[in-house]
């Protein structure tokens, strides 16, 4: 049966499709508000742990680098990186800058002190190395009773040679501290060798004089 | 009933906003983010290159200070138009490999040049010392180009591919990565089959499909912009690492870009999404004027 085209079935299709374009305009909406509820729900875990990567990794300040080097002030002790002192031996005509830290980087510039050593004064195994093409190539010249001196942000020290030594490059024992203050100094061995080498050189010197409680005590 | 109808097609959406909002993702990772030419402009960049310069003319110069070689010898050796050439082939190589189109990777720099003036070096200590240029020194010479080479390779590369072997994190990312494309092939098929079923939900106004899809796609381009522009906000690119160099230089720059380009890719889909939706508005408005009249 046809149904006939009246004004109540006007309003009816009227209020229907009015009803409809209001679903239509309320689904974009709708489903936009679910989505985010139902993602941030779901993926909960993967945001937080995304903000605590984030708060471990990032840094509060854009903090650049530059190749200026930071000296120790007098009667500090020397943070890692620090330039804090300078090594001087009169009978090879050595005068280099001595850091803390014997890292590449720090050996790149001068003459590194093991960070697991002693420092000078502090009564043990004091540690420096270079290499034997920038610092330390006439360490080989020195012979017992030579006198090394290092003026530090802790004070001068002076030091006399004892003995050298050739020692296998994994040889330990010879940077482990010690009961006494010894200075060694160390580097690759055969000075002249092209390559990679397996051996290091080292000489080992007592101390002479030096300041008491230099680093404070540290 | 129409209410029920309606629930349908919103279940659908919803449905349909989750496949695109993977499909979107996944086609910005294959189309830029695995895409070498994304990479290849920051070689050619002065700001970038020289940091790069810098390094591997550091490195080599280390491998100088630990092999008895003067650092400028091999230095001198690298030339800018050989390094460039071996950077965007190892991107190129690196990509490649990652997502599965070649079984390993060993691309190696030539070191022939570094290699000759090494030799001219040694041979010159040689006979200085009074001594041939024997086997020995001719393996050292040998092991110091090597040095030098792989310094070079590990610097090109931001991610050191011998670092990602190590730890057979090559193999994961490969296994991921080699399957994208059935991925977006499976996303596609499924968003077809979505908006095929809008299409048969709303059989008494087939254009109506264009509102339904459209929503969903502007919906899953919203969603997705919103990690984009808060990683933006918090500055990500510009927090990244603490010294200023080529590493964090390419990498600051990277996000950078990767993010204005994700969220301009987002902003497209969005756009597809609101001419989508206009498009049924228009055709509607015309209907009703058509019906008027």
């Amino acid at each position: 049966m046809r149904k006939e085209k009246t004004n109540q079935y006007d309003r009816s299709s009227r209020s229907k499709r009015k009803s409809k374009i209001g679903v239509l305009w309320f689904a974009p909406f709708f489903l936009l508000t679910v989505t985010l509820i139902v993602l941030t729900i779901a993926s909960r875990p993967y945001i937080d742990f995304a903000f605590s990567m984030a708060r471990m990794f990032l840094v509060d300040e854009r903090l650049i680098s530059n190749s200026e080097t930071v000296t120790t002030a007098p009667g500090k002790f020397p943070s890692f990186g620090e330039e804090f002192g300078r090594i001087k031996i009169e009978k090879i005509a050595l005068m280099g800058p001595l850091y803390q830290g014997d890292t590449e980087d720090i050996l790149g510039k001068g003459i590194g002190h093991f960070y697991g050593s002693a420092l000078p004064g502090e009564g043990s195994n004091v540690v420096f190395s270079a290499h034997r093409n920038t610092y330390f190539g006439q360490l080989g010249a020195l012979t017992p009773g030579d006198q090394i001196t290092l003026e530090t942000s802790g004070g001068e020290f002076v030091y006399e040679m004892v003995d050298a030594l050739i020692i296998s490059e994994y040889d330990e024992q010879y940077i482990m501290p010690t009961s006494d203050e010894l200075l060694t100094l160390l580097t690759c061995y055969p000075f002249d060798f092209i390559g990679e080498t397996a051996d290091r050189y080292i000489v080992r010197c007592r101390l002479i004089s030096g300041p008491q409680n230099a680093w404070g005590g540290v | 009933m129409t209410i029920a109808k309606d629930l349908l097609r919103i279940l659908i959406s919803f449905l349909l906003i989750l496949v695109l909002i993977a499909l979107q993702a996944i086609l910005f990772l294959d189309a830029i983010l695995l895409n070498p030419i994304s990479y290849y402009e920051y070689i050619n960049t002065p700001a970038y290159y020289d940091k790069l310069k810098e390094q591997i003319d550091f490195g080599l110069e280390e491998v100088g200070r630990f092999t008895n070689i003067p650092g400028e010898l091999l230095t001198g050796a690298v030339t800018d138009g050989e390094i460039k050439d071996y950077t965007q082939t190892a991107i190129k190589e690196m990509i490649a490999y990652l997502r599965g189109d070649r079984q390993d990777y060993s691309l190696k720099y030539d070191t022939s040049a570094i290699k000759a003036k090494l030799e001219t070096h040694v041979k010159d200590y040689a006979a200085k010392n009074n001594r041939p240029y024997d086997e020995q020194l001719a393996a050292e010479t040998q092991k110091i180009s090597n040095m030098a080479g792989s310094r070079i390779e590990s610097y090109a590369m931001v991610i050191d591919p011998a670092l990602l072997k190590q730890f057979g994190a090559d193999k994961k990312i490969q296994r991921v990565l080699s399957k994208i494309r059935i991925a977006e092939a499976g996303l596609v098929l499924a968003m077809l089959l979505l908006v095929f079923l809008l299409w048969l939900t709303n059989k008494n106004h087939r254009m109506r499909t264009l509102w339904w899809s459209g929503s969903a796609l502007l919906v899953s381009s919203i969603v997705l912009l919103i990690p984009g522009i808060v990683i933006k906000f918090m500055n990500v690119a510009g927090r990244v690492g603490l010294t200023d160099n080529y590493v964090t230089w390419v990498l600051e720059r990277s996000i950078n870009t990767m993010l204005m380009k994700w969220n301009l890719m987002q902003g497209l889909f969005l756009i597809i999404g609101v001419l989508l939706m206009l498009g049924y508005v228009l055709y509607r408005r015309k209907q009703i004027l058509k019906s008027a009249s």
